[in-house]
């Protein structure tokens, strides 16, 4: 098993949960079969608990929360047409304050799938394209579901899925190209996550990149 | 039904059926309950939602259904092969939670493929567990959000796993 733990905290043991000054330090770690690829994301979360948001205030107005909405229109950010749902599936499911996101697959600006392996067909920079091509998808579906981007509280979990051959070990580097995205669009509070980032041994219409999530949302 | 693309779904007379009426009325077997086959437990319960393990193909006669779809199992084998995985799960729900009729919807599914590196049509593969969770729950209920994947290998090469949650009623 490979194990990429480089933004780990020293302080914290890679197989379990640790609380730190009331800061809790969640560890997601993924073991999926899946050619032998096999990563661990490690995030921060430290959101308190007894601080229910006041409708009164603007939504996203403080510093460490900026409006999501404001940083698309000032990253020039277009989002492509929202998913929609078909007699199987549903790109997102709202269960109270959760937002559970379908895969979205990796698609270019003009709608047309990226296709192949990455570390194959594709090099990892090509790989990581395409994942935040899948995060402006997964955004235009929440965007979509919410009506706005300022609903969503934060990134609670994503798995990262890698079109890849056997020995391919940068599975995280591609996926950083969503969470980038939504880092920039969230902040790191709100926008850093949980997370696997994987190898499968194939992709739906052998897409580069498939990614679903799930998030804290305002209700 | 027969396969993903009939167009007289069954699921469209029993709108307002319950989800045990509806499994009576659509005659569907259950396997057992699956047992775990290693350290985890089959459904865990967290307030109204409800996370299902990975469940594989298991038939009535409790073997499963094997073989690298693509490659050894075809599409409808593989489409058998996802619907299996389904009745598994329904099964493990109503073992654990007494009843079908406690699930209030389907949330999310992630359906994992044993494929070939060039197999392409993991969607219509897991559209055999899904439409049997919409003929069961309903067109809505019925209906969540969705991951269709390829792994190479899983366990006992069995052609598909399929791991969900559920909400259930409050």
């Amino acid at each position: 098993m490979h194990a990429s733990s480089s933004s780990l905290p020293s302080s914290l043991s890679p197989n379990g949960t640790k609380r730190t000054g009331g800061t809790r330090l969640f560890v997601a770690a993924t073991c999926l079969l899946a050619g032998g690829c096999i990563s661990v994301d490690v995030t921060r979360e430290s959101r308190t608990s007894s601080s229910p948001s006041t409708r009164e205030q603007p939504k996203a107005a403080t510093p460490a929360a900026p409006s999501a909405e404001a940083r698309l229109v000032e990253l020039g950010i277009k989002l492509p047409e929202a998913n929609k749902p078909s007699a199987t599936l549903t790109p997102i499911v709202i269960v109270g304050n959760f937002a559970f996101v379908s895969g979205h697959t990796s698609r270019a600006a003009d709608g047309k799938s990226i296709t192949g392996r990455v570390g194959e067909e594709l090099t990892v920079a090509q790989g990581k394209d395409a994942a935040r091509q899948v995060g402006l998808s997964v955004l235009a579906t929440l965007k979509n579901e919410l009506g706005s981007l300022d609903r969503v509280k934060r990134v609670v979990k994503v798995l990262g899925m890698v079109n890849c051959p056997a020995g391919f070990k940068e599975q995280p580097q591609v996926i950083n190209g969503f969470s980038e995205l939504l880092i920039d669009v969230f902040g790191k509070e709100r926008g850093l996550g949980a997370r696997s980032a994987v190898g499968m041994s194939s992709l739906p219409g052998n897409v580069a990149v498939e990614i679903e999530g799930v998030f804290e949302i305002e209700r | 039904m027969s396969g993903p693309d009939s167009q007289s779904e069954p699921h469209q007379q029993f709108v307002n059926m319950s989800a045990e009426s509806r499994l009576k009325e659509l005659n569907l077997q259950l396997p057992p309950a699956p047992k775990p086959v290693a350290v985890y437990k089959p459904v865990v319960v967290v307030g109204n939602t409800c996370y299902v393990s990975g469940h594989g193909p298991l038939k009535p006669d409790k073997t499963m259904m094997t073989g690298v779809v693509g490659k050894d199992v075809d599409l409808a084998g593989g489409q058998a092969a996802a619907r299996q995985c389904g009745l598994a799960i329904l099964a493990t729900v109503r073992n654990e939670l007494g009843s079908l009729d406690r699930v209030k919807r389907l949330v999310k599914t992630l359906g994992m493929v044993n494929t070939a590196a060039d197999f392409y049509d993991h969607p219509k593969v897991i559209n055999g567990f899904s439409e049997l969770m919409r003929d069961v729950f309903g067109e809505d209920a019925g209906v969540g959000a969705r991951s269709a994947v390829g792994m190479g290998p899983l366990p006992g090469n069995i052609s598909v796993e399929v791991e969900c949650i559920f909400e259930l009623n409050g």
